[in-house]
């Protein structure tokens, strides 16, 4: 990967790496440590990043450093969460589908909420996510498909309640 | 794996997720017109797409390698990028164009500006004053006491706090209160009869001690008066009576003055002081004065 190409995918790539990190753990600064990190990263080992996998290596590098984050117990409570419940009764037509179903990814666990987000925002592949994520492509399909069911099922429930 | 009633979930959950061929596709799409339950099946398993969002990472500026872009990259982009660097020094922008007629001492000049700049906006948003309404009650508190100070037995208490520390301070049911120090024993008389009280004075001159203090004094009134009751043969009434006339006790702003202690790990924050810090600006902070000065180093090298 030369310098330019660094550049390049800074243009790119931060943006999407970002918004997978602070979905994920729902707190920007922790999120914006990480995508530094994960940068940090790619350009001390850019003589050693094949220039078509810089974005799999940013998710990838950026994704450990999530899981070694989370490990640490850090809280993922933010301001999200507290519209999400408090605004419960008051949910607009139009984005009711929205935060219902942000209501239920936030109930998944850190390993679904990431299959749903590297698949829905970045629109990777079966085996690509299992690279990034260190899972057979069978895993992911697997796991993938018990996510949805789960959002689902709870979408459901939520519609129910709020009917 | 056969397309059937067994099997549609599958296929719908890949259909969904683009995960089919060409032809799979189409067979999903004929299955699910053949029965309108199908269609509902895929219609909720739709609904928990995510739509993307924008989302943007704000600190982007940081990432960037500068020494490659000064290489390669057009001068608007990188008007753009000291623009974001170091907003606050707007007669760089016009030198930033054409950085070739610059010394390299002015250069470096800019940069160091630049990072200046940074810097003391950063401080800026970072760093809110707030007025702790916490010290102010306390103040307050203090204040309404030493006006009182020359009425009852509480303010004689916390003269001697103040003045005598290490002293043992007793007040008998006679209205009189001695001092027990080390050498010497002292007598104050009182307006007030039959209060008993006991006071272990501490030598601190803080705002926060004074407040303790006196809040342990209150709770040992009540208990020293019922301890002597039986002993000195005062009338309990009497003593209540009394013991609600002192100062000390009648100064409700201390009691309100308590507050329960926010240990939500969310809320993060750094008193110094009067001075609030929120934690995670100054995370931000020292993240990217951290960035600045790695890319630095890393584009020397």
């Amino acid at each position: 990967m030369t310098d330019k190409e660094y550049n390049n995918a800074v243009d790119l790539y931060a943006d999407g790496v970002y918004r997978f990190i602070v979905k994920n753990i729902r707190h920007q600064e922790d999120a914006r440590d990480i995508v530094q990190t994960a940068f940090e990263k790619l350009w001390v080992n850019r003589g050693a990043v094949d220039s078509l996998k810089i974005k799999s290596y940013l998710f990838t590098v950026a994704y450990h450093q999530m899981i070694d984050h989370l490990r640490q117990g850090a809280k993922m409570i933010t301001t999200e969460d507290f519209e999400t419940v408090n605004n419960h009764s008051t949910y607009q037509k139009d984005g009711e589908l929205k935060q219902l179903l942000l209501q239920a990814i936030n109930e998944l666990n850190p390993t679904q909420k990431s299959l749903v987000l590297l698949k829905d925002y970045e629109g990777y592949s079966y085996q690509e996510i299992g690279e990034i994520m260190s899972l057979s492509e069978s895993q992911v399909k697997v796991y993938l498909h018990r996510a949805r069911l789960q959002l689902k099922n709870k979408l459901v429930h939520l519609e129910k309640v709020s009917a | 794996m056969e397309l059937n009633q067994n099997t549609y979930e599958t296929y719908l959950l890949s259909y969904i997720d683009n995960q089919l061929s060409h032809s799979e596709r189409l067979a999903v799409e004929r299955f699910v017109k053949s029965d309108p339950k199908y269609a509902v099946a895929l219609n909720d398993l739709q609904k928990v797409v995510l739509q993307p969002e924008p989302i943007s990472y704000e600190d982007k500026a940081l990432l960037y390698r500068l020494a490659e872009m000064n290489a390669s990259l057009d001068l608007d982009f990188k008007k753009s990028l000291y623009r974001t660097e170091a907003a606050s020094v707007v007669s760089m922008e016009s030198a930033a164009l054409d950085t070739s007629t610059l010394s390299l001492w002015n250069r470096n000049l800019f940069r160091y500006s630049a990072i200046a700049a940074l810097f003391i906006l950063t401080i800026g948003t970072a760093i809110k004053f707030i007025v702790n309404k916490d010290q102010a009650v306390i103040l307050s508190a203090t204040n309404s006491i030493a006006e009182t100070k020359s009425v009852g037995i509480a303010s004689v208490a916390q003269k001697l706090i103040a003045n005598q520390p290490s002293q043992l301070l007793v007040a008998n049911n006679n209205g009189s209160v001695k001092v027990k120090g080390n050498n010497n024993t002292q007598t104050f008389e009182t307006p007030s009869k039959g209060i008993v009280n006991t006071i272990i004075a501490s030598n601190t001159h803080t705002l926060v001690d004074t407040k303790n203090t006196l809040i342990n004094n209150t709770t040992q009134v009540t208990e020293a008066t019922e301890t002597n009751e039986a002993v000195a043969g005062v009338d309990k009434e009497q003593i209540n009576k009394d013991a609600e006339h002192l100062p000390v006790i009648q100064n409700a702003s201390l009691a309100e003055s308590f507050e329960e202690i926010n240990t939500n790990e969310s809320d993060r924050v750094i008193y110094i002081s009067s001075i609030e810090i929120d934690s995670d600006k100054i995370r931000g902070f020292t993240r990217r004065i951290n960035a600045l000065f790695k890319r630095n180093k890393s584009d020397k090298q």
